[in-house]
């Protein structure tokens, strides 16, 4: 037969088997079950973004203020810090994520001080926030403890919407931690947010030795949380792979020296009249570890954080200032 | 050669089905093909777990229950907020999260809660935390372990003092907490009757704790006495262990009392006790008489001295100075009657 | 040696192959045999789920090892691998009772012959949809059902060979007499399923288009005695122009002609042939029309969605019901391997879409905690290969908790302890998961003869039950059981979760 209709068929017959070969290839789905059902699950996972800031080289990065009246001394730590306009701009949704984790009064040192709330979301409005939200996922009931621990009364005093934990709330979180992976979150909160503020107290805990700034993002968690505290210093450094907030607040106005985290008695709580501000979680919580007294050394979760280069536990050597307030 | 191909595809097949997974295959075939319910016989009573009923509601309304024991406890003017809540061992962080593992530490056993709120004005309430920790030294423990030194002493239960105007006391295998929501006279008054109207519910049959009464109230610095059922001072091998403060002349005394269970592990426990003495510090004397065995370490700054006499260990820990901790541990051999 | 000897070798092997898969595709047997072979090497599979997942799984590559061959040969497979067809080969040859011409009128093309095509673009364009229904005449699929839910079941029944204990499966007479009727036809037509229904034996008719060999006639030698047509398998008119969509390259015409006008050819002249099938255009639009409804139609009876159904608990390590019904080929090489016989092929529980595709019975058996073989042999990845360890939840997959499936439920009306005053418990007992799923309460009740009893009443933790479903497997209640599993709380569907997890 003809050269050309030869080339022409056996071309053709060339053609579909490459291209079907090829097909195959291109489509072939190689995957174990393990990874389909983690694919299929982090195509229903979310993430979440970093909150921080640009910071001028030289700035402060950490603020300790001594003093009794809340409002006055996050002015001056602020101010100190570059004010909070470097922090929150005109048109910004800010989370303020304070420990509303238990149905006790604000006495008792056990959940954040609601004074310190309202100053600071007073000076996000100031800086030109569009809206401030207040979400926590308490352990107790989240009606009683909102209320109990006056955060639903300062939320209201300064127009911040407070948002509770219902169930559809919740998103599973992509967290790729050394402890955990993927968790529910409480995530809604952030589905609009610019800007995330964490208020946490200070307080003794008989689990970690002590819940400040790091420990404050547990809070945001959903599911058997109780699984946590098989390894809970690992989980903790984990809060700060998790999260990455525009600011910290360590609201050590009182301290729960003992029988944290609960508390319960006004003898375990002890006056200590300082706010520590800070961008970097671990630095504040080093800080803060010292407030009570306590070797920062021996606190775990500090270490296992700075040595997977989540922070630093050398404040000292940072770019720090002690002020005094009103 | 087709037909090469065949053995081919053949061999192929078979070794395929040599290469694969054992863990695949790790049922039981037999017993998949057994009728289980035929083995239940029905008139067999079933008693089954043991008595810890996970809850994922935080109720768990266990007929047994002294969920009755919050009935009725509201004062004049004031009503319950919520109903009544329980908690066991399994559910227990639902409710104080990371501070369950200290109940759990002392066997806890069921938790009953309620919040009693000021119908006049609803930002007054008192929580009410009932802890049922199954014997009376476990509650004694864990009441012991949360107080400090020199709160004001209440008359509730065995033991009790007050904070503004919350209580906390312990009475038989009872330990309660009653959290008021602020302070003032008024508050702490409500309070207290709550108390004392719970108190008088609790049963107590009033058997002493040894370790209370074996350990001398002499120069005893009131209110400092703790109960740890294990890792009594940080240490293992411590365990079911008394500890209290001593004033001696200017000094504060730290000593603890343990029971054994017998005298074999009164001597293993000494003898643990030697062995950290050695690791941490060094032993300076050890003395044997027929009746006490003694050992004194130096801890490089302060000094621990131990004894085992009969079951009992005991003795002195963390004094700065040797003299006075020799002569407290001495003290508290003599008054020993075991 | 000829090559229809060769030929006839190959069928036996190949059929001795796939009895040999249907039989070892046993826990206890199984090993590491590679039984999907069969499917993952059917070309209409492979196609099919590519059009559906937009993904070809795993083991259908091997589906190349037939695809490309075809492209060069012809549908060789009709004749030299396919079980299905050496099957009707068989029967045809040995109940045949015609004369030799009898035998050259029914080797003659007909056009119903062109059915299967029609019903290839239907399938084709419902699984452009999203939904996979050549399984339901794909003859490899066909056969492998048939054997899994009728003829090893009827097998065991009269000797007890197969099974330890005897597995039964719903609606096994439905298709068992399909079996029986499609097989039976050969003595009207012969090869009556691969000539007239096939849709894989249309797919590679198809695909004839591009191969290079073909059946050549000499029309110099060829005296039109027709005598080729005596054994022809795909009555393909070698006898004129072949028609190479259906030629079966069994090279029986090549044996039968007396005057050797007939040779197996590379890229002979195309005049000769009728290269592509007859399809009458009309026809071809109503088929796709009809198509086109069903997908629609079925869909919109709301089985996927508000209306699920509960029965349809599907095996573990099933992905999630759209996908699942993109994927099945209801090959029900599930429901053969799983050691239980809790796998059972649906009828209309799962909608339409559904029929023959596994899901759990717990009357008929339960699925057992430590077995993951339903995953292993599913070809297309309906029922993902999973581990043993992500089937229970344990080592890395701690923190995605372990696979469900359903989630049970007491029936307290029925159940001894909570209605009739009689002790029982069996279900705590048999729970396999540690903590148990099932935790019990005691109560003291005086029974209507006033004596005391001590009952402990059971209930459901729905935190840790996973579906397995021994427990209603082994409630004493016989008829409706007193505890019941029903799809709700399945990992695999966020939609149909119980509980905020």
């Amino acid at each position: 037969m003809e050269r050309r209709e030869f080339l022409k068929r056996a071309g053709a017959t060339g053609l579909a088997v490459v291209g079907a070969a090829l097909g195959a290839i291109w489509l072939h789905d190689p995957r174990s079950g393990a990874e389909y059902f983690r694919d299929w699950k982090s195509k229903k996972t979310k993430s979440l973004k970093s909150f921080r800031v640009n910071r001028l080289k030289g700035a402060v990065d950490m603020a300790v203020v001594r003093g009794k009246d809340p409002e006055k001394m996050m002015r001056a730590g602020l101010a100190e810090m570059g004010s909070i306009g470097s922090f929150v701009q005109k048109g910004d949704v800010v989370v303020i994520k304070p420990n509303v984790a238990f149905d006790r009064p604000p006495a008792l040192g056990v959940t954040t001080n609601p004074d310190v709330l309202k100053a600071i979301a007073r000076l996000c409005q100031e800086a030109g926030a569009r809206k401030i939200i207040v979400a926590d996922n308490p352990i107790n009931q989240p009606e009683g403890c909102f209320f109990k621990s006056g955060i639903q009364q300062a939320a209201e005093e300064v127009g911040a919407e407070v948002m509770l934990p219902k169930p559809s709330a919740f998103a599973l979180l992509k967290i790729e931690g050394e402890a955990l992976s993927i968790w529910p979150m409480f995530y809604q909160p952030f589905e609009q947010a610019t800007k995330v503020i964490g208020v946490a107290p200070c307080k003794d805990h008989n689990l970690c030795s002590a819940s400040m700034t790091m420990k404050n993002w547990y809070g945001l968690l959903g599911g058997r949380r109780n699984q946590f505290h098989q390894k809970i210093h690992d989980v903790i450094a984990d809060f700060s792979h998790m999260m990455k907030p525009t600011l910290v607040v360590l609201d050590a106005t009182r301290i729960l020296m003992q029988n944290g985290p609960t508390g319960g008695r006004l003898s375990d709580v002890s006056e200590t009249n300082t706010i520590v501000i800070g961008t970097d979680m671990v630095a504040v919580d080093t800080f803060g570890y010292t407030l009570f007294g306590r070797d920062p050394d021996k606190l775990d979760y500090l270490h296992k954080a700075e040595a997977r280069g989540l922070g630093s536990t050398k404040w000292k050597e940072q770019n720090w200032k002690e002020v005094l307030a009103g | 050669m087709l037909l090469l191909l065949l053995v081919g595809i053949g061999i192929g097949i078979y070794v395929k089905g040599q290469v694969y997974d054992p863990g695949l295959f790790s049922l039981n075939p037999y017993a998949l093909s057994r009728d289980r319910s035929a083995e239940a016989q029905l008139d067999r009573l079933v008693s089954l777990g043991d008595g810890k009923s996970k809850s994922f509601s935080g109720v768990d309304m266990h007929p047994s229950s002294p969920s009755g024991l919050l009935d009725n406890l509201a004062p004049a003017e004031w009503k319950p907020l919520g109903n009544v809540t329980q908690f066991t061992a399994d559910s227990l962080y639902e409710k104080i999260d990371g501070r369950a593992e200290q109940y759990i530490d002392y066997k806890f056993v069921r938790l009953t809660c309620l919040s009693l709120v000021n119908a006049q004005d609803s930002k007054q309430f008192i929580d009410v935390y009932l802890y049922d920790m199954g014997r009376p030294a476990q509650a004694f423990g864990v009441f012991s372990v949360e107080r400090s030194e020199g709160l004001p002493s209440v008359s509730l239960g065995r033991e009790g003092y007050r904070v503004e105007a919350s209580y906390f006391f312990w009475k038989g295998r009872y330990y309660v907490q009653l959290l008021a929501s602020g302070k003032g006279a008024e508050l702490a008054q409500v309070g207290l009757n709550v108390a004392r109207a719970l108190e008088r519910r609790l049963k107590d049959d009033g058997e002493p704790l040894w370790g209370l009464k074996a350990l001398p109230e002499k120069d005893r610095i009131r209110g400092t006495v703790q109960y740890f059922l294990i890792d009594a001072m940080s240490l293992d091998f411590m365990k079911d262990t008394f500890i209290a403060q001593y004033r001696k002349g200017e000094a504060k005394v730290t000593a603890f009392l343990s029971k054994q269970s017998s005298l074999d592990a009164a001597v293993k426990t000494l003898v643990s006790y030697e062995a950290y003495l050695k690791k941490t510090g060094k032993v300076i004397d050890k003395r044997e008489t027929g009746v006490y065995t003694l050992v004194t370490g130096d801890m490089g700054g302060t000094f621990d001295i131990v004894f085992r006499k009969g079951k009992l260990i005991g003795g002195v820990t963390m004094v700065e100075t040797r003299s006075i901790g020799e002569k407290a541990a001495l003290d508290l051999l003599a008054a020993l009657q075991d | 040696m000829r090559i229809t000897h060769i030929r006839l070798i190959s069928q036996i092997f190949f059929i001795g192959l796939f009895l040999f898969f249907v039989f070892i595709t046993q826990f206890g047997y199984l090993k590491g045999y590679p039984v999907s072979l069969f499917l993952e090497a059917d070309p209409l599979i492979a196609i099919a789920t590519s059009i559906t997942t937009h993904t070809l799984y795993q083991g259908l590559l091997w589906s190349l090892v037939i695809l490309i061959p075809t492209l060069f040969l012809g549908r060789f497979f009709c004749n030299w691998i396919c079980p299905y067809g050496i099957l009707h080969q068989l029967v045809g040859w040995l109940f045949d009772n015609r004369s030799i011409k009898g035998r050259i009128e029914s080797n003659r093309y007909r056009s119903v012959f062109a059915l299967k095509y029609y019903i290839l673009i239907g399938v084709l364009i419902v699984a452009a949809f999203g939904g996979l229904q050549i399984g339901l005449l794909d003859p490899i699929c066909l056969f492998f059902r048939s054997f899994t839910v009728s003829v090893l079941p009827a097998l065991d029944l009269a000797t007890g060979w197969i099974y330890v204990q005897p597995f039964e499966h719903q609606f096994a007479w439905v298709v068992g007499f399909l079996l029986f009727f499609f097989v039976s036809m050969n003595l009207v037509i012969p090869r009556f399923f691969c000539r007239v229904l096939c849709p894989l034996g249309a797919t590679l008719g198809l695909l004839s288009r591009f191969s290079i060999w073909r059946i050549e006639r000499d029309e110099q030698k060829c005296v039109s005695c027709n005598l080729c047509l005596q054994r022809c398998g795909g009555a393909s008119d070698p006898q004129t122009a072949l028609r190479k969509s259906e030629c079966f390259v069994c090279f029986n015409c090549i044996d039968d002609c007396p005057h050797e006008a007939l040779s197996f050819k590379m890229l002979p002249p195309l005049s000769h042939e009728v290269t592509l099938p007859d399809l009458d255009r009309r026809r071809t639009i109503f088929a796709a029309l009809t198509a086109l409804l069903f997908f629609p139609f079925s869909r919109s009876s709301g089985d996927l969605s508000k209306n699920f159904k509960k029965e349809v608990i599907r095996p573990p390590g099933a992905v999630a019901e759209p996908e699942f019904l993109e994927r099945c080929t209801k090959c029900d090489q599930c429901i053969r391997v799983c050691p239980t016989n809790v796998l059972q092929p649906a009828l209309f529980e799962a909608g339409i879409e559904g029929v023959w595709t596994p899901i759990m019975n717990m009357k008929m058996g339960y699925c057992e905690l430590n077995c993951v073989l339903c995953g292993q042999v599913c070809p297309t990845g309906a029922i993902q290969k999973i581990s043993i360890a992500q089937k229970l939840g344990i080592g890395e997959f701690a923190n995605l908790g372990p696979v469900r499936t359903g989630t049970a439920f007491f029936d307290q009306g029925r159940c001894l302890p909570w209605s009739m005053d009689i002790p029982c418990v069996v279900c705590q007992e048999v729970c396999p998961i540690s903590p148990k799923a099932i935790f019990s309460r005691e109560v003291d009740i005086t029974n209507r003869w006033g004596r005391k009893v001590k009952l402990t009443r059971p209930y459901v933790d729905p935190t840790l039950c996973n579906g397995c479903g021994i427990c209603e497997h082994e409630c004493p209640v016989k008829d409706l059981r007193a505890i019941r599993v029903t799809a709700v709380g399945e990992t695999r569907s966020q939609e149909r979760s119980l509980l905020l997890k």
